[in-house]
């Protein structure tokens, strides 16, 4: 090959650089715009299983069938990797119009800032949504005076427990720790390898626990405190709340291996009545009653009940979901249409609280409505507690998404004996600091103004 | 190739000499044009993306919005310092010693075993084979559900007696890599077993003769007359696992998504995580330059080797 | 292979240690390799087994063979599960894949392999250290790159990604099959006035065959088994791959063993098929194609 002239050797290295240039060279932008189809498509999309039929898909299927120049195509995609896939897409403008995400102060601020998160504000009014969503589900979703998602339901977190399980053994509903423990104790030395199913493989139940133990430790003024003050996650009630649940996890209550367990299989167990109780939220009803049918009757709750003598029962209390509309949607207003048809609609709401699948915001009209046993129990202690005050029910869902991370590995690592509940705190205040100072953490607004 | 050089030196003795250029010119173009497919999607699709990861390492972005902040080498510095960075680092080195447990001992083993005269050798290969056909995802369901506290592996234990064993493999800090590791290895040494063999049939046959003269029997001939013929080949199965003990991802997500408290947390996991997850496109970026270094030096280690083996 | 024999004359009682020894190697032999044997089926005959049984069997028999049969799993698998979707989109995509690989490759394969040019150690090189690339590493670009191209949500953008990772390995294999071609025919038709095209055509194609049935299986096996790309740049549930798929009934999954074992041997099957048929080839392929590069 050498004695090639060079000048060969250039002339390739020339094509390989046109080649590269060529290729640098991004495609003219596809000519596709809607065509000129009479239907108007509207992409939604939402966590959870592929094929999930559950009320929101219902739903959608009938304004279809109302509204036969639009279709509707709902997509599900799994929650972990739900935010990985919809940023990328609205980045690259292929989008749904419609998606279903996290709320509050943290996850959505980067869509929100980058402005692909659609201005509600005028929907809001003009379709009388401000009538109906409560303000602290306002100030969840809106920042700037402007709101950005509809959110869907309020879940709360309370414990599962299994009637025929108490009955056989004596035990008692627990009003207070002490009653508690010995109603654990007795599940124990029952025989019950798992008195308190925890499902700390999946990580998020460890951070359920974790949340509703802080706001019961804080009282949710301490919590706002933090969130909205100066106040830090490293106070002493909440390094105290921390411990409380490494201890719950020593006592073996959570059963020899919960960071073993994964949620789905630690519920069915539970369903089956191999596990006496857990600590859940509301979402869990809709896909009881659609197994169990009536047999969720003999399923009852019951909340965690005062871990000192001077706490106070307080609901948990957190948006479900937020419901967001693509700014590059062509088609907002129809959009608008079918959220307002889905969450605001009488007969949807309606609906939505018989599957047992959601509670929507705002006022419910009790009455006319056949509601699974679960969910009366379950309205019925929100009623019983609601005038101490609620704390959220998950940090998760509205912390940004590094503090995640921690909170999950941390978890697992207090639970593991790995991380002193301290440790743990420190962490979390130092991922609170660093969020704050890079602006990741949504401030929270007042109320959206209709004139 | 000699016989394309006879070519081309018999047509220029004949013809003029712009006729022997053009015609050589010609052989040129259609030479290109014959690599133009591959070359175009190799470039945009694979060379253009690479060069971007390099680009963006140097950035941070939170991948949606318009504008990127530059870092210089702040990722990398940071990478340094990051504890869960070289906790992944060495879960990946960890699982490379299953891996070449599985590829070289259980490989050479049952390579050396099967050339042996043995019945019904293909139906031996064609079982260590079938694991290494399944998709990744099947391997990560299959294995879950053997590890399971309730499943094959401790009902199996208990049965032998060894009850004491028993325990939430996925989810003990000790134990969830190597289990993982286990499986990535039952799902491989099949590959290694066929390799092996291949690469032993193809050992000259007089040397094993010149063994048996000497009077040696199966394990000195294994010894000093096969696995120097197999070096070639045993360098290729380290290596080939040496890429996939470092680009391990599909298995880890679909079981452990790198938990418990990182214990199968992998570069590629990590890379996935802090920057597609946490919006950290930039540093996940460093991290993927790391890896793609990592292998780049391993790959030009087995050309190296083999080359120099060649001689 | 047997023991030494040397040429000293043996005692009868020292023959029958030998025989016996003999005897007890082989027992140990087939005892280790039936061993391994069992450990690589075991898992898999498992699943295939459980995919079988209604979700009592599986209680009350869970290790043993299903008897009798029931197709229930598959059946809710194939419908309410979609994995038949789901296998028709991994399928369009592999078989186009394959078809495309059978472009890009040995073309290329064929230039490096019989043609001379200025850079060919240049763009060997350039496309060897594709190989390096992981694509977890590179899936953030690429996706922007998909974008640019308008590909995302649509089977191209797989095909066209997987083709383009892969082609560096396709072309080694082509390279060394065509290498290894005697020259004496290409010299003929040379001298019959044959275009370079028409030699790959007609004369060094056909000869490769082998190496082309390696590359087809090769490649459907990589792409059927991909679970990256998919997930990425195939989000509507309507084109989902037969993995993605599973990746998302991982939590159902690990309730219902009989669904998954079901989707296992959904995903499963055609592979298996494929190489129970193709053994030779698949063997003869990867070796010659990790040996010889």
């Amino acid at each position: 090959m050498s004695s090639r002239p060079r000048i060969l050797r250039f002339f390739a290295l020339l094509i390989v650089l046109a080649f590269g240039i060529a290729a640098c060279t991004p495609a003219a932008a596809p000519a596709g715009e809607a065509d000129a189809s009479a239907k108007t498509k509207i992409v939604i999309w939402m966590g959870g299983e592929p094929g999930t039929v559950n009320t929101f898909s219902r739903l959608a299927e009938s304004y279809q069938d109302e509204h036969p120049e639009v279709e509707i195509e709902a997509t599900f995609i799994g929650s972990d990797l739900f935010n990985p896939t919809l940023l990328p897409a609205l980045n690259a403008g292929t989008g749904p119009d419609i998606f279903a995400t996290g709320t509050g102060p943290g996850q959505p601020a980067a869509i929100i800032e980058a402005g692909h998160a659609l201005n509600l504000t005028r929907y809001y009014c003009e379709y009388g949504w401000n009538e109906v969503i409560p303000d602290w589900v306002v100030t969840q979703t809106s920042s700037d005076g402007k709101l950005w998602a509809v959110g869907d339901s309020v879940e709360t977190t309370l414990f599962f427990y299994n009637r025929q399980i108490f009955a056989d053994n004596n035990l008692p509903i627990p009003t207070s720790w002490e009653e508690f423990i010995s109603t654990v104790e007795a599940l124990k030395a029952a025989g019950y390898e798992i008195p308190i199913g925890l499902g700390a493989a999946d990580k998020w139940p460890i951070s359920h626990w974790q949340t509703m133990l802080w706001g019961r430790f804080a009282s949710p003024e301490g919590v706002n405190d933090v969130m909205f003050g100066d106040g830090r996650w490293t106070e002493d009630h909440f390094v105290r709340a921390t411990t409380v649940l490494k201890e719950l996890n020593d006592a073996g209550y959570f059963g020899p291996n919960p960071l073993a367990v994964v949620y789905d299989d630690m519920m069915a167990q539970f369903w089956r009545g191999d596990i006496p109780m857990t600590f859940t939220g509301t979402w869990v009803i809709g896909d009881a009653v659609a197994a169990l049918g009536e047999e969720t009757q003999n399923f009852g709750i019951f909340q965690m009940p005062p871990l000192t003598p001077d706490q106070e029962i307080y609901p948990t209390q957190s948006i479900g979901t937020g419901w967001y509309i693509n700014a590059d949607s062509p088609n907002p207003d129809v959009a608008a249409d079918i959220l307002n048809y889905i969450f605001f609609r009488p007969e949807s709401r309606i609906a939505l609280l018989e599957s047992g699948d959601t509670v929507p915001v705002g006022p419910l009209d009790m009455e006319s409505v056949n509601l699974p046993s679960l969910s009366e129990e379950v309205f019925a202690s929100i009623d019983v507690f609601a005038a101490n005050g609620s704390i959220p029910a998950f940090f998760d869902t509205i912390q940004p998404s590094n503090m995640t991370s921690i909170t999950y590995d941390g978890l697992q690592a207090v639970l593991a004996g790995q991380m002193t509940p301290e440790q743990f705190n420190e962490e979390i205040q130092a991922a609170w600091e660093k969020a704050k100072a890079e602006g990741t953490i949504m401030k929270a607004s007042g109320a959206v103004a209709c004139d | 190739m000699e016989t394309i050089e006879q070519n081309w030196r018999l047509k220029g003795r004949g013809g003029a000499l712009s006729e022997r250029t053009r015609q050589r010119w010609i052989r040129y173009l259609v030479a290109y044009l014959f690599i133009l497919p591959a070359l175009l999607l190799y470039v945009t699709f694979v060379l253009r993306p690479t060069i971007e990861v390099f680009v963006l390492s140097l950035y941070k972005w939170n991948g949606i919005s318009a504008t990127r902040e530059w870092q210089g080498l702040a990722n990398f510095q940071l990478l340094m310092t990051d504890k869960i960075f070289w906790q992944a680092l060495r879960n990946n080195l960890i699982w490379l010693v299953v891996i070449l447990f599985f590829n070289v001992v259980i490989g050479l083993m049952a390579a050396a075993l099967l050339s042996m005269d043995i019945k019904g050798r293909v139906i031996f290969r064609l079982g260590y084979f079938l694991p290494v056909v399944q998709a990744s995802i099947v391997t990560a369901m299959i294995w879950r559900w053997i590890y399971n506290p309730d499943g094959l592996l401790n009902n199996a234990l208990k049965a032998m007696g060894l009850g004491g064993l028993a325990r939430g493999w996925l989810g003990d800090f000790t134990w969830a890599l190597p289990a993982l590791a286990v499986a990535a290895g039952w799902a491989g040494f099949g590959m290694s077993v066929v390799l092996l063999l291949a690469g032993m049939q193809s050992i000259d046959q007089s040397l094993y003769d010149a063994a048996r003269v000497d009077g040696a029997n199966y394990p000195q001939t294994f010894r000093y007359v096969t696995i120097p013929g197999l070096r070639n080949v045993i360098t290729i199965v380290i290596l080939l696992a040496m890429q996939g003990a470092f680009q391990v991802f599909d298995i880890i997500w679909a079981t452990t998504e790198g938990g418990p408290i990182r214990a199968t947390e992998m570069l590629a996991t990590y890379m996935f995580k802090k920057g597609i997850m946490e919006n950290e496109y930039g540093y996940g970026s460093a991290v993927a330059v790391v890896l793609a270094i990592i292998i780049l030096g391993f790959a030009i280690t087995n050309i190296t080797l083999r080359e120099r083996g060649d001689e | 292979m047997s023991e030494m024999q040397s040429a000293a004359p043996r005692r009868r009682s020292q023959m029958i240690a030998d025989r016996f020894k003999k005897a007890v190697n082989q027992v140990l032999v087939y005892a280790v390799l039936i061993g391994l044997l069992l450990f690589a089926l075991i898992p898999l005959a498992l699943a295939w087994f459980t995919a079988f049984k209604t979700s009592e069997q599986i209680l009350f028999n869970p290790y043993g063979p299903p008897i009798p049969p029931h197709l229930d799993n598959l059946i809710n698998a194939w419908t309410v599960g979609r994995f038949s979707v789901y296998f028709k989109n991994s399928f369009i995509i592999s078989i186009t894949d394959v078809m495309a690989m059978l472009v890009v490759a040995p073309l290329a394969g064929f230039a490096f392999g019989r043609m001379r040019f200025p850079g060919e150690r240049m763009l060997l090189v350039l496309f060897l250290t594709g190989l390096t690339i992981p694509t977890s590493a590179i899936i953030i670009p690429l996706y922007l790159v998909m974008r640019d191209f308008g590909l995302i949500n649509e089977y191209g953008s797989v095909i066209i990604a997987d083709v383009a990772l892969a082609a560096p390995i396709f072309i080694f294999i082509m390279r060394a099959a065509f290498r290894d071609l005697p020259g004496e025919l290409e010299d003929a038709a040379r001298i019959d006035g044959a275009t370079e095209f028409g030699i790959f055509w007609r004369v060094m194609l056909p000869l490769a065959k082998p190496s082309l049935l390696t590359l087809v299986l090769l490649e459907f096996l990589w792409s059927w088994n991909d679970l990256l790309l998919p997930l990425v740049f195939l989000t509507s549930d309507n084109l989902r791959t037969l993995p993605v798929g599973m990746l998302f009934y991982r939590g159902r999954f690990s309730v219902d063993y009989g669904l998954m074992s079901a989707g296992v041997l959904i995903i499963s099957l055609p592979v298996i098929v494929m190489f129970l048929f193709f053994q030779n080839s698949f063997v003869k392929g990867l070796t010659g194609g990790a040996l010889k590069g």
